[in-house]
């Protein structure tokens, strides 16, 4: 193993500075290995089943991203990979994930399997919050049918692919910004179950949010 | 509202937790779910159970999940009433069917259902949900179901169980999947004493419709004839995908859209409520202990963050993040937004923020004229002009208390001046910092108690200072407490402390702190003892105890006067003047 890696190893070590220690060294290697590993699985393609019945193909790496399906994964306790490719489709059991929904998901886990995964131990997700949307995913959730959308947003949430769900999320929150009541309600086609007054009586206790001094 | 629901059904369903709806299901539905049950009954799914105890004729059969299958069911799902219903009374646009169940208690089934909630049998969160059950035949109020009345909003989760055993489901071996905390239902004795129980007598075309969480259980069909049909249907509305997607609002924009409906309303209020770290209290007391933190989501601060409540506080504690890099808007205005909706706010205290430079500022833009007391603690930076002072004395007339501890301190020189000229009842004025800027502030101290005398002078105390005024009065233990401390004040000769609250062991500040003190007036001053006479000998340079008033209704005082006034002039041996004010003297 060290061997194979010794090259890249060095120039790790050049360029972080760090003294050449044991530790170090393992940690690079295992980073690379690991790399390399997701990299070999997202060749292995299995197979998704979504609520409607419709199968999706999708590599392993990036099924993973949805954290329901790489719990299940983990239950099989299967150590030879490639026979995952041959099970029974995964059945996702939700009516949100309709034909065109696992379609649409599968497509963005695809591009995005070789994203760094989430870190839970170092939570930047403040940061993550505020980050714009790349020009892909823009174009991914742009989707006119506000039904297919929310499918996608629920059924990326129920399969627990947080990545996605924060792109559609961010992609809503973008069209509300700056939008009055009246057109986010005809926007997202919702009923103003307010009267008159209920409404003005909110607008009055909020009056503080549009005082700028 | 539509022709089944009256707003009075709405207010009850909120209220209790389950509604009785009359004579909403026709003949042609009733007829659909029995023929579906029909079905049902003929072909059970692998889900299905029938119970009987031993040696009993009837059974109780459940089954569920065949609303697929069973097209009379799909129809009533989607096209009866029922949607409609679970809708309106949910206080929602939509509904979302979960799934359907069938109930039959067969004539003679003597088998309880035990008292549980639905929502902890199921893979659902939120609070926007019910259950619909509908009768198929007439159920009399001996053997209709019983619900316990608001048990709903306990906001507790209860462990499912069995009903064949009574005994509850192990769910310890299982992965739990939410953070809920699940404990025993109570026995069905607690629940009677305690809750108001509800039941109906239906006939088919009624139903039944109560929440998730209300408890609820049936006793054995008694009637020896007619079985007992029911079809229950559950509706869920996904609010969690809705609470992520409104979580990325920011600030302004959740606030905003809190117009667009109430299922929106709901929402964000609840999400505002946890995103800042605000402590109340209506105690006038600094335990924080007391207050109660929004950051917990329990009934009590959802309750306050209603923030129409507020009203009714006049203390409010707000702490600040001290971990927070930076200090956040979003934090600011939902601070200002509370505190202008406490109209009788008689104290407030910031503590804790870090970034926030000019709090003087928030508090007079936001604070109603009652308040009287200003505590701002633990700020890293914190600058006070002349015109906030200015401000602060026409908007509150009745301040009395300014206590300012910050490890930076920018404050004009003239402030303090100011203040005290603006603000006619302010007692003291408080200052504990590190740096204080400009400089010749600096001279003066890191700490100082500043204190109002006779009128618009004001006298400074801190660990510096040289010289100090002969005539200063002084209102409470405190501020005796930083005159003796100070420099100045082992050389004080005058003291006045006329009117003033006192705890009991005042004079022997005054002993071991001012040691050359020779005049002191202690006029209106009522807490005396003949300990705190004795204290007073240990002044032994005093000169003049001026309008001194002993309450000597107590006789032993009076006994012991003589003792206590010779011990006086023992230890006080320059005494040349003695006042005593006091009507009882005489006797």
């Amino acid at each position: 193993m060290n061997g194979e890696y010794s090259l890249d190893t060095t120039e790790g070590m050049a360029a972080s500075g760090d003294p050449p220690t044991n530790n170090a060294v393992d940690d690079y290697d295992a980073e690379e290995a690991l790399e390399r590993q997701r990299e070999e699985e997202n060749k292995i393609k299995i197979k998704l089943k979504s609520f409607e019945g419709g199968v999706y193909e999708c590599g392993l790496t990036a099924a993973k991203m949805s954290v329901m399906v790489a719990n299940m994964l983990d239950a099989l306790q299967e150590t030879d990979l490639t026979k995952i490719a041959t099970r029974e489709p995964i059945p996702l059991q939700n009516d949100a994930v309709t034909n065109k929904a696992l379609e649409k998901i599968v497509e963005w886990v695809d591009h995005h399997w070789d994203d760094p995964p989430i870190d839970p131990d170092f939570d930047d997700e403040k940061e993550r919050r505020n980050e714009e949307l790349s020009h892909w995913d823009k174009q991914f959730i742009d989707i006119a049918d506000q039904g297919e959308l929310f499918d996608i947003i629920a059924a990326a949430n129920f399969m627990d692919i947080k990545g996605l769900v924060e792109v559609g999320a961010k992609h809503i929150c973008n069209k509300i910004k700056g939008k009055s009541c009246t057109e986010v309600r005809e926007m997202l086609k919702i009923h103003n179950d307010f009267t008159p007054e209920e409404e003005a009586a909110i607008h009055k206790e909020n009056e503080w949010i549009y005082a700028k001094d | 509202m539509s022709e089944y629901i009256t707003q009075q059904l709405v207010d009850d369903f909120r209220r209790d937790g389950v509604v009785c709806v009359r004579n909403v299901f026709s003949e042609h539905w009733i007829e659909k779910v029995i023929e579906g049950i029909d079905r049902n009954l003929e072909n059970p799914s692998p889900y299905s159970e029938r119970l009987a105890n031993d040696g009993e004729m009837g059974a109780f059969f459940n089954d569920y999940c065949n609303s697929r299958s069973i097209p009379e069911f799909q129809e009533y799902v989607y096209q009866s009433p029922a949607a409609e219903i679970s809708a309106i009374l949910m206080d929602s646009m939509h509904s979302v069917f979960y799934h359907e169940h069938v109930l039959i208690k067969e004539a003679g089934a003597n088998k309880l259902t035990p008292w549980h909630h639905d929502q902890a049998y199921y893979p659902i969160n939120g609070f926007k949900n019910c259950s619909i059950w509908m009768p198929l035949d007439s159920v009399p109020i001996e053997s209709t179901v019983e619900f316990a009345a608001a048990s709903h909003l306990d906001n507790k989760w209860y462990k499912p169980r069995k009903f064949a055993t009574h005994l509850n489901y192990n769910t310890h071996d299982n992965e739990v999947c939410d953070t809920n905390e699940y404990i025993d239902v109570p026995s069905d004795r607690y629940i009677r004493e305690n809750y108001r129980i509800l039941r109906f007598s239906v006939e088919p075309g009624d139903c039944i419709v109560f929440h998730m969480r209300t408890l609820h259980g049936a006793p054995g069909n008694l009637s020896q004839t007619t079985s007992r049909r029911v079809l229950s249907t559950r509706c869920d509305l996904d609010d969690d995908v809705l609470l992520i997607i409104l979580s990325f609002l920011d600030f302004v924009d959740k606030v905003r859209t809190e117009r667009v409906c109430r299922r929106w309303r709901d929402l964000l209020s609840y999400m505002l409520s946890l995103q800042t770290c605000l402590y109340f209290s209506d105690k006038n007391d600094f335990d924080v202990e007391l207050c109660c933190p929004v950051t917990e989501p329990n009934a009590k601060t959802t309750e306050v963050l209603e923030l129409s409540k507020l009203i009714t506080f006049d203390y409010l504690l707000v702490l600040g993040d001290n971990e927070l890099s930076e200090w956040d808007e979003a934090a600011e205005n939902i601070m200002n937004g509370a505190i202008k909706k406490c109209p009788n706010l008689k104290r407030i205290g910031l503590i804790d923020y870090l970034r926030l430079e000019s709090p003087i500022r928030l508090i007079c833009d936001n604070c109603h004229h009652s308040l009287e007391a200003i505590d701002l603690i633990g700020f890293r930076k914190i600058s006070i002009t002349v015109s906030d002072m200015k401000r602060i004395g026409e908007k509150y007339p009745n301040l009395s208390y300014i206590r300012v501890v910050s490890s930076n301190l920018v404050i004009a020189e003239e402030c303090l001046k100011t203040l005290f000229q603006s603000c006619q009842h302010l007692k003291s004025f408080v200052v504990h910092s590190d740096l204080i800027y400009p400089p010749s502030w600096t001279e003066w101290g890191r700490s100082g108690h500043y204190n109002r005398i006779n009128g618009d002078c004001y006298a400074y105390m801190s660990d510096t200072i040289r010289e100090i005024r002969t005539d200063i009065k002084i209102m409470d233990n405190s501020g005796l407490l930083s005159l003796s401390a100070s420099k100045g004040g082992p050389n004080l000769t005058t003291l006045d402390l006329s009117g003033g609250t006192w705890d009991g062991w005042w004079f022997q500040i005054i002993a071991q702190g001012l040691p050359k003190l020779q005049v002191l007036r202690c006029s209106k001053v009522s807490v005396f003892s003949s300990d705190d006479l004795e204290d007073i000998a240990l002044i032994s340079e005093l000169k003049q105890l001026r309008e001194l008033f002993l309450d000597l209704s107590t006789k032993s005082l009076v006994l012991f006067l003589d003792d206590v006034v010779y011990g006086l002039m023992q230890g006080c041996s320059q005494m040349n003047r003695f006042e005593l004010f006091n009507a009882i003297l005489t006797d």
